[in-house]
């Protein structure tokens, strides 16, 4: 996770887990952080640079919208909430990692070709 | 919030993203804190799960102003593109004042665009297709006033003064001449008359012209003398009849009968250094070409007979003064030589050279025409000053009816600043719109004008709208479109937004002083204008009332031209008296005759004595006595009336033993007795003609101011070896029609025929008519505009009121008061205004017609029923004008008028 090879493959997946988890409410980068890391029991171990590059690219792409708020805490953060076309987005790209991880289970799941 | 305010406008990205980042930091340690790390174990452990903080900051920032550099254009395509849309809409839904507004902007742009193009054209643009125009002159010759006789000027010099400029006149690279006269051209059949231009050596090279096809003459081919059949087509002529084919080079046009070769085209809109559209391009030798009688214009002994306007190239350095004074050496030096051998009177002459720019006549002041048209510019200024403050009015008007709409606006949080944007937004779009729609009347107008100021000139679109006429364009439009988007916030002070909300008396929206003095003055302009229009329009009938002692547009003058087919008078004669007997027998045609001369056209003087009559006392009109060879049925074709006794009878054409004289003649030689039997001779001695006949005296000259003279009238032999024109009387609703049927039937009598030349009398009086036409049609036209301008003034200034009293309308209504009671207020209000404007606008016609007085005709400039006529006119468009709002007066809902404030 280190690489930037892997940074870049992660990428597309990083984006999805973001959209995802604004399509509940509007978060704060920090919020969103966290709540990939519990949903996913801390399984992914994402840096957190990482998430504010995707979080920010997904903005300049117009599938979230910024604005400066206040946190549970008073403190002043940036929230960040999904956009039409970022639910748009969203749809095609879990369509496309369901048809992706179907696919790796079928032949992961295949018995052995006939000889 | 000033911090953000700053922000938003100056955003400094970096810090954003440093805000967003240390949040980040901050919570997670604060986070593992809580777990109950050490804050600086937290602090690692934060930024070991962060990566490069550097590095993502840096890159962060980047994405950031991307995003920034994108949202800034779109958001303002955005916003301009509501505004637009909101605008629109809101246009839509007052389209009456809307329209208005745009057709106001038009007329005031479109007739300054118009009156400028046209003054342009006649006195500031030079001749199209010359180059360095500055350098081109044209020569002018005047001769010093002597006792008797008046200092005249002219431009009309001759061949051999034209030789002595081409010899010795160092000022000048390049000298030629140029002459326009019609000719006919064509083949037999489809010959028609046309302008042409007779041109000299060094034309092209002079005025700088290139053709767009093929060339011009060279220097030997336009000698008079030894001149080439050659031919230049003008653009238009080429156009016209050969479909632009370029491959007319060396066909040959009949020119007067003879072959001329097609050498070139000249350019498009080229017209040399005059007005008229030319439509071929000849050598000088075509003057002489085909004329049976020995040619005389270009010989040394005739130098004194100009017939050519000189017109030179300056050399590099020389001036206007130094080629004035070298052309008055040289000129001097001429004279001297022809005329002071000769025991004469040596003429004292100067020279001058004046520029080809700037429509000037033969004695080179500048004609009447571009003198109007520059004073029209100046109307039209005022007009278009009038235009900008009604639509300045329409707009506060339009922003009153509003201001509710904005009020509900600003309480949904709309900013002043999307609000003062619409504003501006409104301007331009209508602005725009105006400006759009002035070009159609500047299409329209200048066409007009140009046709009224320009008939024979060729109107090329492209050499009216040139670079200056653009630029008056564009400095008109741009001082409506600061009016149109400053007049909503200039009227409601420093604030606009405000004071629309609040919208109500207190807030110092009256009818300002300012306001009605203009409204006033607009009023009082449309009434000298219509004066001004009535007036000419009373002389145009008047001059149609006028008994001229003939009919002129109930005549046809037909000429028959034989030039080219060698054919002398003599040859010609009896053709006409064919034609006479072939046309009477024509449906249609009530009365025919031929006749030596035509009126208006010519007049010859003839000796004439009464016996009896020892002293002949002082002739009255030209002074000396006339007469006219006419056939029997020139009185009944004229429609000239006949006093007492008879016309001539058929059989007493060739006798010439009987005359009919005029009632000038009569009067003066037997006075207080019959004429009838009484003897007119040549002269004392003579054989005796017996007067036979006395008709009412007829114009023979001008239209007015014509005393009559002495006029003998003859009957024309039929042998007599004259040339002579054949006149026809036809019904004048049928004078096109007839045109052609006799052309017909001239055609079917003399299949040779080249060309014959059909006028109405009345064309020969047209230009004579032109400056009461100009007048009247000038006027009327500005006079229609300032009624227009007024209406909407005063429209605009009486809604005003209303809108702003609709309270108290409201509050009348609801104690009763009737609708045509409220109606009847409303209209009062404009027709105090309206009665003010017209009250001065009178006061002021009745001071500034005198200066009328000498262009009118036989019409007071204080007629009573022009005045009379035009302060009715003003009142019922004032009423007219005051009738719209007053009927949405009456529709004011009292209720809703008492709640709205």
């Amino acid at each position: 996770m280190s690489g930037d090879d892997e940074l870049d493959l992660m990428l597309g997946t990083l984006d999805g887990l973001v959209l995802r988890t604004l399509t509940w409410r509007p978060a704060h980068g920090y919020a969103i952080a966290r709540w990939i890391h519990d949903t996913s029991g801390g399984r992914f171990r994402i840096l957190d640079g990482a998430l504010y590059t995707a979080l920010h690219r997904l903005e300049e792409q117009g599938f979230v919208d910024s604005e400066w708020g206040l946190s549970d805490k008073g403190k002043r953060a940036k929230f960040y909430r999904i956009t039409t076309a970022g639910r748009r987005h969203l749809r095609t790209e879990s369509a496309r990692w369901d048809r992706y991880v179907e696919t790796v289970a079928r032949v992961m799941n295949a018995g052995e070709a006939p000889a | 919030m000033w911090r953000r305010y700053l922000r938003f406008w100056r955003p400094s990205l970096e810090d954003d993203v440093n805000d967003e980042l240390r949040f980040h930091l901050e919570s997670r340690v604060e986070e593992l804190v809580g777990q109950g790390l050490t804050p600086d174990a937290a602090a690692a452990r934060a930024r070991d799960e962060f990566g490069d903080v550097e590095a993502a900051r840096d890159r962060l920032a980047r994405i950031d102003r991307r995003i920034q550099q994108h949202r800034g254009r779109r958001s303002w395509w955005d916003a301009t593109a509501t505004d637009l849309r909101h605008v629109l809409r809101r246009l839509r839904r007052a389209p009456g004042i809307t329209v208005t507004i745009i057709v106001t902007i038009a007329i005031g742009i479109g007739s300054v665009v118009s009156m400028y193009g046209v003054m342009q054209l006649l006195l500031l643009a030079p001749p199209p297709h010359v180059t360095q125009p500055e350098r081109v002159v044209r020569y002018y010759r005047t001769f010093e006033a002597v006792p008797g006789q008046p200092a005249r000027v002219t431009d009309q010099l001759s061949w051999p003064d034209y030789q002595w400029f081409a010899r010795d006149a160092a000022t000048l690279s390049s000298v030629t001449v140029v002459r326009e006269f019609d000719v006919v051209a064509g083949a037999t059949g489809s010959a028609r008359k046309v302008h042409a231009a007779g041109v000299g050596p060094a034309f092209a090279r002079t005025l700088g012209v290139r053709p767009v096809v093929g060339r011009f003459f060279a220097d030997a081919e336009t000698d008079p003398v030894t001149g080439t059949r050659r031919v230049v087509l003008g653009y238009r002529f080429w156009r016209r009849f050969y479909d632009g084919d370029a491959g007319v080079i060396g066909q040959t046009l009949p020119v007067k009968g003879r072959p001329y070769e097609i050498i070139g085209v000249a350019p498009r809109g080229f017209r040399g250094v005059d007005f008229a559209d030319v439509e071929l391009w000849l050598p000088l030798s075509v003057f002489d070409d085909g004329e049976s009688s020995p040619s005389w214009w270009h010989r040394a002994a005739y130098s004194g007979s100009g017939i050519l306007t000189i017109v030179g190239r300056l050399d590099a350095g020389t001036s206007l003064a130094q080629a004035s004074d070298e052309g008055t050496r040289l000129m001097r030096a001429a004279f001297e030589e022809r005329y002071g051998g000769s025991g004469r009177r040596v003429p004292r002459v100067a020279i001058t050279a004046r520029p080809v720019t700037g429509a000037l006549d033969a004695a080179g002041t500048v004609i009447p025409e571009a003198r109007i048209s520059a004073w029209l510019v100046g109307v039209a200024a005022v007009v278009l000053l009038v235009s900008c403050a009604n639509v300045a009015g329409l707009l506060i008007l339009a922003a009153m009816r509003r201001r509710r709409e904005v009020a509900v606006r600003m309480a949904l949080g709309e900013s002043r600043r999307r609000l003062a944007a619409q504003l501006v937004v409104e301007g331009i779009v209508l602005a725009l719109a105006g400006g759009a729609a002035a070009m159609a009347v500047f299409a329209a107008g200048g066409r007009w004008l140009h046709h009224l100021l320009l008939p024979a000139m060729a109107w090329e679109p492209a050499s009216v709208i040139d670079v200056p006429t653009a630029m008056v364009a564009i400095a008109a439009m741009t001082m409506v479109t600061i009016i149109v988007v400053l007049a909503p916030l200039a009227h409601t002070g420093r604030d606009p937004v405000s004071a629309l909300r609040e919208g109500d008396a207190r807030s110092g929206l009256r009818r300002s002083r300012v306001q009605t003095g203009l409204l006033v003055a607009q009023t009082a302009l449309g009434i000298v204008l219509l004066v001004g229009a009535g007036l000419f329009v009373r002389s145009l009938q008047a001059l149609g009332n006028l008994r001229l002692g003939l009919e002129p547009d109930h005549v046809l003058v037909v000429q028959l031209n034989y030039a080219g087919t060698g054919r002398v008078t003599r040859d010609i004669v009896p053709v006409y008296e064919r034609a006479l007997e072939r046309v009477r027998a024509l449906p249609g045609v009530e009365g025919a005759a031929v006749s030596v001369n035509v009126p208006f056209r010519g007049a010859s003087s003839a000796g004439i004595h009464f016996p009896g009559l020892d002293s002949m006392p002082p002739l009255p009109g030209r002074g000396y006595p006339l007469v006219n060879y006419v056939s029997p049925g020139f009185f009944r074709t004229t429609g000239t009336r006949l006093l007492a006794g008879r016309d001539f009878a058929e059989h007493e054409r060739a006798t010439g033993d009987v005359v009919i004289v005029n009632e000038a003649t009569a009067r003066l030689a037997w006075p207080g007795r019959s004429a009838i039997g009484e003897c007119v001779q040549q002269q004392a001695g003579g054989p005796c003609a017996t007067v036979v006949g006395v008709v009412e005296n007829a114009r023979l000259f001008q239209l007015v101011d014509e005393e009559p003279s002495v006029l003998v009238y003859r009957p024309l032999d039929p042998a007599l070896d004259d040339d002579r024109a054949l006149l026809v009387r036809v019904p004048p609703e049928r004078i096109d029609e007839m045109r052609r049927t006799l052309w017909q039937a001239l055609e079917a009598l003399e299949p040779g025929l080249p060309y014959a030349d059909i006028t109405t009398l009345q064309s020969t009086l047209d230009p004579q008519m032109r400056p009461w036409r100009l007048g009247a049609s000038v006027f009327v036209a500005f006079a229609l505009v300032a009624l227009v301008l007024a209406a909407i003034g005063l429209y605009a200034a009486v809604a005003f009121t209303v809108t702003q009293r609709t309270r108290e309308i409201g509050v009348r209504m609801a104690i009763g008061a009737a609708a045509p009671d409220v109606a009847i207020m409303v209209v009062f209000d404009g027709l105090r205004v309206g009665l003010g404007g017209v009250a001065i606008g009178l006061l002021a016609a009745f001071w500034s017609s005198r200066f009328l007085g000498d262009l009118l005709f036989a019409v007071s400039p204080r007629d009573g029923l022009v005045l009379g006529a035009a302060a009715v006119l003003m009142l019922l468009v004032t009423i007219g004008a005051s009738l719209v709002p007053a009927h949405r007066a009456t529709q004011v809902d009292p209720l809703i008028a008492l709640q709205s404030e």
